[in-house]
């Protein structure tokens, strides 16, 4: 919900890509610094179908609900219209 | 010299650091002054970030050694070394009076509640969602459902192509990045251009991430409004640009209907995840008290809420964004893969615009689709200035206004899906 305002985009562009590339520039030598000591927990990952096949999964339920979703607001639309006696859209 | 250190705390804890940490401390300091800077200008929206620059400010500044109860209580430092002798030594901690975030212990809980004045914000306000809840409540009063009312599947359709970031980068989080599953639906998260979505979604998922997740998608966000007028330039041609789009005549949608709609919808989406209850029922309360016409109500929540829940939001972000924090090498990934989730929404919206552009027989401005990004009103109003730059007295705010907030209700649903299903997902993995 927050959001630049309405001034000229080119600088406010170049000023978020700017602290964005500042930050990544730190964290790039903070993660060199990191790597060698600290012991790193192996968590096993599962393959790349299975994860593909869960965020598909996802984006199936949530086609679903909108598409139902949907159906409701025409629904609602078609009994309010059908009540007032004039045209959906 | 050590004495002088130990009355000016703020200047021995700096000294006593690492080149690195006395790096990371003066690089946020900086930072901080850049967002009040900007903030002031109007380049950055100055609700938040100058409540958050200032507390990136008085964080990194105001840092101190702990004594030695609260050190032993404070859960990211051992509490006590052995020295060369023999002798048991405290060790010095270093904290801030401002807020403890990692303390998860009760008893430690409560001596930091009573010592840091930012500590119970953080923790009744924080770590348990309401504060997310809280803007989400005043989003709903702001939004007038009535233009989804109005283009239920075309602006349901816009939405689901613009969550094309949020679901293609859990993949890439987990496959690419090696991230669990928890903090890759958190990070994707951002893709829905929503913050109170991608709070919510981190705290439940991935709580030891909150701090990072939050500022990178809060400080993305910007990017919206400054990089998607460059992204609809470079994917839409000039000729197409200037397509005017078919206006249909549209009956009067009553604030009965926007009511009942927010009813129904909250009792089944809270039916369907109760996980994310919290956030539905703050989204379509706020709706509900609108289309009552609850006038004290709507004052209370647009107002006094809404901006009290802004500057604690900002003000918090700011002293989260402690230099041992907000360094964490985990961060990189998080610019990553954060970028990627708002490119991937803002593409996948657009080539929802062109599906719409080809069925209508290009009577359909396919730059709408990109408002479907959520980041409501804002992509909302990007869409328009485009349009108008290149189709002088066209009007297509409706249209984009109902992708919008139908992009804000598909990335509540998504956020419900991801909390409600990555934690069976995690089960089956293992």
């Amino acid at each position: 919900m927050i959001a630049l305002r309405q001034k000229n985009n080119s600088f406010e562009f170049v000023v978020t890509i700017a602290i964005v590339i500042a930050i990544g520039m730190w964290c790039g030598p903070a993660l060199a610094a990191a790597a060698p000591g600290e012991p790193k927990p192996v968590v096993p990952s599962p393959s790349m179908f299975v994860v593909i096949t869960h965020a598909g999964i996802v984006y199936a339920i949530a086609i679903v609900i909108s598409v139902l979703t949907a159906v409701l607001i025409k629904g609602m639309n078609f009994v309010m219209a059908a009540r007032a006696g004039n045209g959906t859209e | 010299m050590d004495t002088f250190f130990q009355i000016f705390q703020g200047i021995g804890t700096f000294v006593d650091s690492t080149a690195l940490g006395m790096l990371a401390r003066l690089s946020l300091l900086l930072l901080g002054g850049v967002l009040v800077y900007l903030g002031k200008k109007g380049t950055l929206e100055p609700l938040l970030m100058i409540p958050m620059g200032l507390g990136m400010i008085a964080v990194n500044a105001g840092m101190l050694y702990l004594d030695p109860l609260s050190a032993e209580r404070s859960e990211r430092a051992p509490a006590a070394i052995v020295s060369v002798d023999g002798v048991v030594e405290p060790v010095r901690v270093k904290g801030n009076m401002l807020v403890e975030p990692l303390v998860k212990d009760n008893d430690n809980l409560m001596h930091f509640m009573g010592l840091d004045f930012l500590q119970p914000i953080y923790t009744f306000t924080f770590s348990n969602g309401l504060i997310a809840c809280l803007v989400f409540l005043g989003i709903g009063v702001l939004l007038d459902v009535g233009f989804v009312l109005a283009r239920p599947f075309e602006s349901m359709f816009l939405a689901l192509c613009a969550e094309l970031g949020t679901i293609v980068t859990f993949p890439i989080a987990v496959c690419i990045f090696g991230m669990d599953y928890g903090e890759a639906a958190s990070v994707s998260m951002i893709g829905g251009a929503d913050g109170p979505m991608v709070m919510f979604t981190t705290l439940k998922l991935a709580p030891h991430l909150f701090v990072p997740i939050t500022v990178v998608g809060y400080l993305y966000l910007g990017l919206t409004y400054g990089g998607y007028p460059y992204m609809m330039k470079l994917l839409v041609p000039k000729s197409i640009r200037i397509t005017k789009t078919a206006k249909k005549p549209i009956r009067d949608i009553s604030s009965g209907e926007k009511l009942a709609f927010a009813v129904i919808a909250c009792g089944a989406l809270c039916l369907l995840f109760p996980m994310a209850a919290p956030l539905f029922l703050s989204l379509f309360l706020g709706v509900a008290v609108r289309e009552s016409e609850l006038t004290s109500f709507v004052k209370l929540i647009e107002g006094t809420i809404l901006y009290c829940a802004t500057l604690f939001l900002g003000l918090m972000l700011g002293v989260l964004c402690s230099a041992d924090v907000i360094f964490d090498p985990v961060v990189l990934k998080l610019l990553v893969l954060g970028i990627t989730a708002l490119v991937l929404s803002g593409i996948g919206g657009i080539g929802g615009g062109y599906v719409l552009y080809f069925i209508k027989r290009r009577k359909y401005n396919p730059m709408i689709g990109i408002a479907a990004v959520s980041c409501v009103p804002t992509t909302a109003k990007v869409v328009q200035k485009m349009v108008q730059a290149d189709a002088p007295g066209e009007i297509v705010l409706p249209e984009a206004l109902g992708a919008s907030i139908s992009g804000v209700i598909t990335s509540a649903i998504l956020c419900g899906v991801y909390v409600a299903l990555v934690p069976i997902f995690q089960h089956v993995v293992k």
